[in-house]
């Protein structure tokens, strides 16, 4: 079986040399060679038994001959690149002994030392009886071959990982980054299941459509030395392949997974940090419902962040705690009703998004630290409370007196009125004048108790206008007794219009009560005449209302004008010394000073401020 | 009242005390005049006025135990009620030494009041009479001579006619006559008064070389 082409191609070979046998074959050669040239094929012919080679023109260009000489095998061989020569020589040989055609492709080693590639087929001809003939063409490959070349390059080195298997889930071919990635040389890859290197890629082999169709998935390789390795693996048909190669590309993700992972632990982190935050943290977005809540937020309300995010704050709070921007007291009521009070801070910020109106809440809980506050508060006015009814204790002679008055009076004017009664006629208009002065000595007799028990209430400390030219002339009746006894000279220089002060009445009669009795007592050791106590009533330059209680008495040392302030520092016999140390407490709580300076010409001076009330303090 | 036989007058820096004590004086028929304070009392003290004190003792100013001094110093004792708001002892000892006669304690009862005005007044009497009497004797006493007055002295202190002649350096019988002389002036109508009248007028025993007493209250 001869084909029709190699018939005329013999014939063609042998034009040169012998006529053709009949005038037919004759357009057939012509064409041949025609389609042979346009085609850039070579034909060739080789008489095995003679050893002689004939070509046509171009195949002698293609394997570098010269025209004209005889060409043997040997001669062809010799312009075959060393590398190619013995396989294409066992070729030949095996198509030979088994008759069989064969296709090779090789180097040729040109004079100029470039390589050109080129594609041999043949086949052995059936003798015809003048020996063995072998035929076959020959034609240029080179840029095929390079474009194979540059594309295996490109394979080569490819950032991604390309394996190849077959139907087996065999490996046929891997590339070095593919290799690199499960840490074998290239070389060392083929022949092994793909399963081995990933593991379930034969089940998701068996998912891919025909076709163009690819699967892409994240995966953990398998590395030679037993680690792994976060792969991206994309799986896809090779084209035009009937044997089911499959492609798998990998991208080595590890580096993103680090990315991701250390993302996502910082992001935990922060979540730590918020949650463990003994603040409250929320975030509220332009339609005030929250986009984050802390778990100490949740915790307050019984419940879970998570469960928080999309629920409106109002939905929790009154809207005042909800509000705007800005800083304020909320007391919230909690899971268990109790009530909290927070300092709560809202600032705008700009939303994950960089846009919107979010809004950044922050909760400080202040509960305890305003419970101690109450508590400190409570304490003072305890301790100012124990200190009044000492003071009183001490001048409970002074003010006997001052109830005694009235009594003897209402009693002397009543035992009068009933003389008038008795008389015949009765005289009733020296009674109706009695009875009016009973009234008003039992008014004033009031008067005195109730002052008194005012300053024996216990009691939180009142936030009202005070006038302290009244409390100086109160504190003066009540102790004007004492001062008789011990012969002080009390003079008032009180500023008319002086503005009330805003306070605790109560507490600033305490402080003066003291000061005065201190001023009295310093005065014991001095002439009698010289005993004078001036109280002075004026508005300072600051605004604020400053009383000042001066004495004649010895002084106190410049070294302890700070020190009297200081409980359980005394001079006296009796007492604890705390009146000082809590008139300097009680003057300060209400926003203002207590001191003492050295004044002319002998004596002691305290002075002590307290800010003016005004409608708008709060 | 004007039978009443003095003014009470009373002393109290207390407007309200003051007028209900001259009221419940007045109610009791009893006249009084009030003062303020200490200096407002002496500027207007007639001494010769009868009567006693209504004294508050703590007062600005002067108060009731230095008034006390104050007359004490001028010669002046007009009996004094002290009223005080509070018992304090040491006053109470102090205003009795400088002699007041009573010390109450406000408030008091009126009959405890009245009774002690009362007694203050009768002191009061009682002594502007000593004090009439004395200056009585002391009148009589005057119209003495000077031997007189000698032979007075040896008689009070019971020396007999003979020993005052000797002592005097004359004899008996002109002794019995300046006896006679001296009972005749002083107007008494025996010997035990006339050792009284002399008791009275604080004529002592010591000396017989006496001359008047001087005038002393």
């Amino acid at each position: 079986m001869v084909p029709r082409w190699l018939a005329a191609l013999r014939s063609l070979l042998v034009s040169s040399k012998t006529r053709p046998a009949n005038g037919d074959l004759m357009p057939d050669q012509h064409h041949l060679h025609l389609a042979s040239d346009s085609a850039q094929l070579a034909l060739w012919e080789w008489d095995m038994t003679a050893d002689r080679i004939r070509t046509t023109a171009l195949g002698r260009t293609l394997f570098g001959l010269t025209p004209g000489n005889p060409v043997r095998f040997a001669d062809l061989l010799a312009t075959v690149h060393p590398e190619d020569r013995a396989g294409l020589e066992e070729a030949v040989i095996r198509a030979r002994g088994h008759r069989q055609r064969y296709a090779r492709e090789c180097r040729i080693v040109l004079a100029d030392g470039s390589v050109r590639w080129i594609a041999l087929r043949g086949q052995v001809q059936q003798p015809a009886g003048d020996g063995e003939i072998m035929a076959g063409v020959a034609f240029d490959v080179s840029a095929a071959k390079l474009a194979e070349e540059r594309f295996r390059h490109l394979v080569e080195v490819s950032p991604t990982g390309h394996l190849i298997s077959g139907a087996d889930g065999r490996i046929v071919f891997a590339n070095a980054t593919a290799a690199g990635h499960f840490g074998y040389p290239a070389a060392a890859l083929a022949g092994r299941s793909m399963d081995s290197l990933l593991p379930g890629h034969t089940r998701l082999a068996a998912t891919l459509g025909g076709g163009t169709a690819r699967t892409t998935c994240d995966l953990a390789g398998q590395r030679g030395d037993g680690g792994e390795i976060a792969l991206q693996m994309t799986l896809t048909r090779l084209p035009g392949t009937d044997d089911d190669l499959l492609l798998t590309s990998l991208v080595d993700i590890s580096e993103r997974k680090r990315h991701e992972e250390q993302l996502l632990r910082g992001r935990r982190f922060l979540r730590d940090v918020i949650d463990g935050n003994p603040c409250l943290i929320f975030v509220l977005d332009e339609d005030g419902r929250f986009t984050l809540a802390n778990q100490r937020l949740a915790d307050l309300h019984g419940t879970t962040p998570d469960s928080l995010i999309g629920k409106y704050a109002t939905d929790l709070w009154p809207p005042a705690t909800a509000g705007t921007a800005g800083d304020s007291e909320e007391r919230i009521v909690d899971a268990q009703g109790r009530h909290r009070l927070f300092h709560m801070i809202r600032r705008p910020v700009a939303g994950p998004d960089g846009k919107g109106q979010t809004m950044l809440g922050i909760g400080i809980d202040i509960t305890a630290r305003k419970e101690s506050e109450l508590e400190i508060e409570r304490q003072r006015n305890e301790l100012a409370h124990l200190s009044r009814v000492t003071m009183l204790g001490e001048l409970s002679g002074s003010l006997a007196h001052e109830l005694n008055q009235p009594l003897a009076a209402i009693l002397a004017n009543a035992q009068a009125a009933q003389r008038f009664l008795a008389q015949e006629p009765p005289n009733l208009a020296e009674v109706a004048d009695i009875l009016a002065d009973i009234v008003a000595d039992d008014r004033h007799a009031g008067s005195v108790i109730q002052g008194l028990r005012l300053l024996l209430k216990k009691g939180e400390m009142r936030q009202e206008p005070v006038d302290l030219n009244e409390a100086v002339r109160a504190v003066l009746k009540l102790v004007r007794s004492d001062l008789l006894n011990a012969h002080v000279a009390a003079v008032a220089t009180l500023a008319p219009d002086l503005p009330a002060v805003r306070g605790d009445r109560v507490q600033l009669q305490q402080v003066l009560l003291n000061l005065v009795a201190n001023a009295s007592e310093a005065m014991a050791g001095v002439a009698v005449g010289q005993r004078r106590l001036a109280i002075v009533s004026a508005v300072d330059s600051s605004g604020m209302v400053r009383l000042s209680v001066a004495d004649r008495g010895c002084g106190i040392a410049a070294g302890d004008l700070e020190r009297v302030f200081e409980p359980f520092v005394t001079t006296k016999a009796q007492g604890l010394g705390l009146g000082l140390a809590v008139c300097r407490r009680l003057v300060e709580a209400h926003g203002g000073r207590l001191w003492a300076e050295t004044a002319t010409p002998a004596g002691a001076c305290f002075h002590f401020t307290v800010p003016a009330y005004t409608e708008a303090t709060p | 009242m004007s039978d009443h036989p003095g003014t009470v007058f009373v002393i109290d820096d207390e407007a309200a005390m003051r007028k209900a004590l001259a009221r419940l004086l007045a109610a009791a028929g009893i006249p009084a005049a009030t003062f303020a304070s200490a200096p407002e009392f002496l500027a207007a003290y007639d001494p010769a006025a009868p009567g006693c004190l209504l004294l508050d003792l703590a007062m600005p100013g002067l108060n009731g135990l230095e008034l006390q001094q104050a007359l004490l110093a001028r010669g002046e004792a007009p009996p004094i009620v002290f009223l005080t708001g509070r018992a304090e002892v040491s006053d109470g000892i102090r205003a009795m030494k400088g002699g007041a006669c009573e010390f109450l304690t406000k408030p008091f009862e009126d009959d405890v009041l009245i009774a002690a005005v009362q007694r203050a007044f009768a002191r009061d009497a009682a002594e502007r009479a000593r004090r009439a009497e004395l200056a009585d004797i002391r009148r009589r006493l005057a119209t003495l001579t000077p031997r007189e007055f000698q032979v007075l002295g040896c008689v009070v202190a019971g020396k007999l006619n003979k020993q005052t002649a000797a002592e005097l350096g004359t004899v008996e019988k002109t002794i019995k006559v300046h006896r006679a002389r001296v009972i005749e002036k002083l107007q008494v109508q025996s010997l035990a008064e006339l050792v009284l009248l002399a008791h009275r007028a604080g004529l002592t025993v010591a000396g017989g070389s006496g001359s008047p007493p001087a005038a002393k209250d």
